[in-house]
């Protein structure tokens, strides 16, 4: 009996199972019952826990490197000196060198900070010690020959400069160039390289591209930048226009590299010439004058001076709230960018970097990647960054950074400052804005 | 060992349906639900559950039923009863209307008699509230944008399952032939989990979702008594009294929010306000009475009427405040059964028991200053086995709950109820001639 009422019984909860599973549900009634206000709350928080602190990172062998001597009313006096180490490397494994061949250094200015309308005059030394541009920091010193090789004049107009080096150095490069047995070794041994040194009545800091490979209209691959140009004598063996061309007269002034449409004009017509691409280039800062009394937040993309922003989340009660959005607001302080004298021009990257360091890695040279790159806004002169994710890991433990390291832009070797408005700025000082719901309804 | 089968199998589905009550997408049952602890739960007797009742003065030898402490006193059989329940709500208000169905468990019994028609102990588990709702309203808010401030249209999803249960252990005794009372203590205990997402229409904004998952238990303490007045109107007739109440508890709650982030394709949790931080608070769950008077015309009919009262004015919130929404509950009920299987006739129809009934619920909420009433009509069978000692019983309802005026929410309630009772002499020394 009990079989038959079990069976029963479990044939009946089945039957109420499947009617079950095949109901919907789509409850959209009661909203009235819903308060209004979900508490879906804005702060607008004032951040005011903000430093400038001084960290360093390397230089060398970054996409560019600067070179110049500018008095910035904001960051001082900030003298930077290059250092250029010479390579081996060709297009063409079937380059080479012949007696008595030419060599010349070429530069090419990109950007200019500063006195636009002055000339940067540069002294161009021997480096007498060995030294490694992987190593090379902002406060990097090598020691040069005192006396000068000769000297670089650039302009607002220069495209590029070749700088014909002494003979003798040409020849003794020669020998290290065709070794056939570990040349770069020996050259790295016995050939330091040139340290691009402005004269202290400069008013100019020029940032310079290293080299890199083009391709012309007809598809002609070829190096552009700054690097070193071989130009063999006239009746070598090959005649030809070689791999690539410069442009310059040889006598160390400027003179364009190109015809104006990225086509190259031969400077050296019925000459074999060929590049050789610099083994590494670096550069340090020095600044002096540094005590500025604004109010303004003067950053420095070469970690010189980091805007320390600490959100401060738990002092703030953030901890506990149920975060939609979270945003970091800096402004440009227009009136400081402004501030200059006539023709003069502090070049910005257009965009903040935001790193995350913790100790140790603040002891060292910072080699991270940012965590955010906020772009620059031009309606209202901003720097926004999402932090939502960034905040809603703390909260879980996934991290126990509160604190974020603000650069002005990308350590690519120039130099670009990016004054933000401070605590002090009203509506443009730096704000977290964040916009949670309360859940203690 | 056919108990246990039948035992491990309710607790089996029992287990299925707790934990589909977990998920935060849980079918919905009645919206008001949302408010207090829940739907109060008046099903203690598959008996009583076709009548639209308690069944606080309706005994059956034949069956478990919790309704009445006093009962147990006259347990003859070790008996056990598990029930479900499905039901499908078709709500309705000024903006829209939903429908949906949910299957769950109701109640567990087993009863022992230690001495037949003497003392009788009990052990069960029922739901007293219940809470299962989904709500969903579309806004907007003034938020700030990239470029200014601009009106972002948001979607926010409430949804809660739990109630609060109770394990009752208890025991009746007869004390004269026709007097009968009985005690159960019970631990109560429940849960209320409502989970809240809020979904911008704008990529700015991320998703936000947190969980209010609030602890309760505490011990209760429920008295029960019976009262057989034979031979009233004429011979063989019996007048039953009985009557129940629970006294008011103080539940120990205990409350955290966890928060859900959802980051890719991974969910983390974070606990935000932890239940240190709350505290240990008490919520009144409130004084209950029920008074029944039955009468059995003969052994093959009865008539029921039944009172229920509750007190959820004195119900206070988490937060210590009394809740503006609730008040007392009156339920009154009237129901009757007619017993064709005893007669003995052959046939289908002659081998079941026939109920139905109607009960009206006042209601224990007052929202937008209407009372939330609730008009019930029921009516089942019972199937009786072989022997007359087990039975299923199947008893169908159709209620109306709320109102459409003052913002308010109409529920159609469609239900059925199945119950499994079991009964044997157990613990008898059979003698082999």
């Amino acid at each position: 009996m009990y079989t038959r009422i079990t069976g029963l019984f479990v044939v009946s909860l089945i039957t109420l199972g499947i009617i079950s599973s095949c109901s919907d549900d789509n409850n959209i009634v009661g909203s009235t019952f819903i308060p209004s206000d979900r508490n879906i709350i804005v702060d607008t928080l004032d951040i005011t826990n903000l430093t400038i602190e001084e960290l360093v990172t390397f230089t060398g062998n970054l996409t560019y490197f600067s070179a110049g001597k500018y008095q910035d009313q904001v960051y001082g006096e900030v003298k930077s000196t290059s250092f250029l180490a010479p390579g081996i490397s060709t297009l063409s494994p079937a380059d080479s060198m012949e007696a008595g061949a030419e060599v010349y250094l070429v530069l090419e200015p990109f950007n200019f900070y500063g006195d636009t309308t002055s000339t940067a005059v540069f002294d161009l030394h021997y480096i007498t010690e060995r030294w490694r541009p992987n190593d090379a920091n902002v406060n990097s010193q090598f020691s040069t020959d005192p006396v000068s090789i000769g000297s670089i004049e650039i302009t607002a107009e220069t495209d590029s400069v070749l700088f014909q080096l002494p003979q003798q150095w040409a020849d003794n490069f020669r020998g290290f160039f065709n070794e056939t047995e570990n040349p770069i070794e020996n050259l790295r041994a016995n050939e330091f390289g040139f340290a691009l040194v402005p004269r202290d009545d400069n008013n100019v800091i020029v940032g310079f591209r290293t080299e890199s490979l083009q391709q012309d209209t007809l598809g002609n691959s070829f190096y552009s930048g700054s690097r070193l140009f071989v130009v063999n004598p006239e009746g070598s063996d090959d005649d030809d226009n070689g791999d690539d061309n410069g442009n310059g007269n040889g006598n160390g002034e400027s003179s364009t590299m190109d015809n104006g449409n990225g086509d190259f004009v031969d400077p050296f017509p019925g000459r074999n010439t060929f590049s050789v691409l610099l083994r590494g280039s670096a550069f340090n800062i020095q600044r002096e004058n540094t005590d500025y009394e604004g109010t303004s937040l003067p950053l420095l993309n070469t970690f010189e001076q980091n805007l320390v922003l600490e959100m401060d989340l738990e002092g703030r009660g953030l901890l506990d709230q149920v975060i939609s959005r979270a945003e970091i607001l800096l402004f440009d302080d227009l009136e400081a960018i402004e501030d200059l004298p006539e023709n003069h021009f502090r070049p910005k990257s257009g965009r903040l970097q935001y790193y995350t360091l913790n100790d140790t890695e603040r002891q060292f040279e910072v080699v991270k990647l940012p965590v955010f790159e906020p772009q620059f806004r031009e309606g209202d002169n901003s720097y926004r960054v999402n932090v939502t994710s960034f905040i809603q890991n703390f909260q879980t433990g996934q991290s126990t950074q509160t604190r974020f390291y603000i650069t002005s832009g990308n350590n690519n070797g120039l130099i670009l400052p990016a004054i933000l408005a401070g605590p002090e700025s009203g509506e443009r000082s730096p704000k977290l804005i964040i916009t949670r719901i309360n859940p203690e309804n | 060992m056919k108990y246990f089968s039948i035992i491990l199998c309710a607790l089996v589905v029992f287990a299925a349906t707790e934990a589909q009550a977990q998920e935060n997408e849980a079918n919905s049952a009645s919206i008001y639900s949302y408010l207090g602890l829940g739907t109060p739960q008046d099903i203690l007797s598959s008996q009583g559950a076709g009548m639209a009742i308690v069944g606080v003065a309706t005994p059956d030898r034949s069956r478990a039923s919790l309704a009445n402490p006093a009962f147990w006193g006259s347990a003859y059989f070790t008996s056990m009863s598990a029930g479900f329940n499905l039901q499908t709500h078709d709500a309705t208000d000024n903006f829209g209307s939903s429908s949906s169905t949910t299957l769950g468990f109701s109640h567990f019994q087993a009863q022992f008699p230690v001495i037949r028609d003497r003392l009788g102990l009990s052990i069960g588990m029922y739901q007293d509230t219940n809470i299962r709702y989904n709500l969903l309203t579309n806004d907007s808010v003034t938020l700030p944008t990239a470029d200014s401030l601009s009106v972002i249209d948001y979607q926010s999803a409430i949804s809660g399952t739990g109630g609060i249960n109770r394990i009752e252990a208890g025991f009746g005794l007869r004390i004269t032939d026709n007097f009968y009372v009985g005690y159960a203590p019970s631990l109560m205990f429940g849960l209320k989990e409502q989970d809240n997402q809020f979904l911008f229409n704008s990529p700015l904004y991320g998703p936000a979702r947190f969980t209010e998952r609030t602890r309760y238990r505490a011990f209760a303490h429920r008295f029960g008594t019976m009262i057989l007045l034979p031979n009233v109107f004429r011979g063989r007739d019996q007048l039953i009294f009985g009557a129940t109440a629970t006294l008011p508890v103080e539940l120990s709650a205990n409350r955290r929010i966890t928060s859900q982030l959802i980051s890719g394709n991974t969910t983390r949790s974070l606990d935000l306000i932890p239940e240190s931080t709350y505290g240990n608070r008490d919520v009144t769950f409130p004084f209950e009475t029920t008074v029944g008077l039955t009468y059995f015309a003969s052994r093959y009919f009865m008539v029921a009427t039944e009172a229920h009262y509750q007190q959820w004015s004195e119900h206070n919130s988490f937060n210590g405040e009394f809740d503006e929404n609730m008040k007392d509950r009156l339920k009154v009920g009237l129901g009757l059964e007619y017993d064709v299987y005893s007669r003995g006739n052959p046939g289908l129809f002659n081998s079941l028991i026939y109920r139905a009934g109607a009960s009206y619920d006042d209601g224990h909420l007052t929202v937008n200053n209407t009372n939330i009433e609730t008009l019930l009509f029921t009516a089942g069978i019972g199937i009786p086995s072989r022997t007359g000692t087990s039975s299923i019983d199947i008893n169908l309802e159709y209620g109306i709950r709320g109102t459409q005026s003052n913002d308010l929410v109409r529920e159609r309630i469609f239900g059925v109820r199945l119950s499994l009772n079991l009964s044997e002499l157990m613990f008898l020394q059979r003698r082999v001639n």
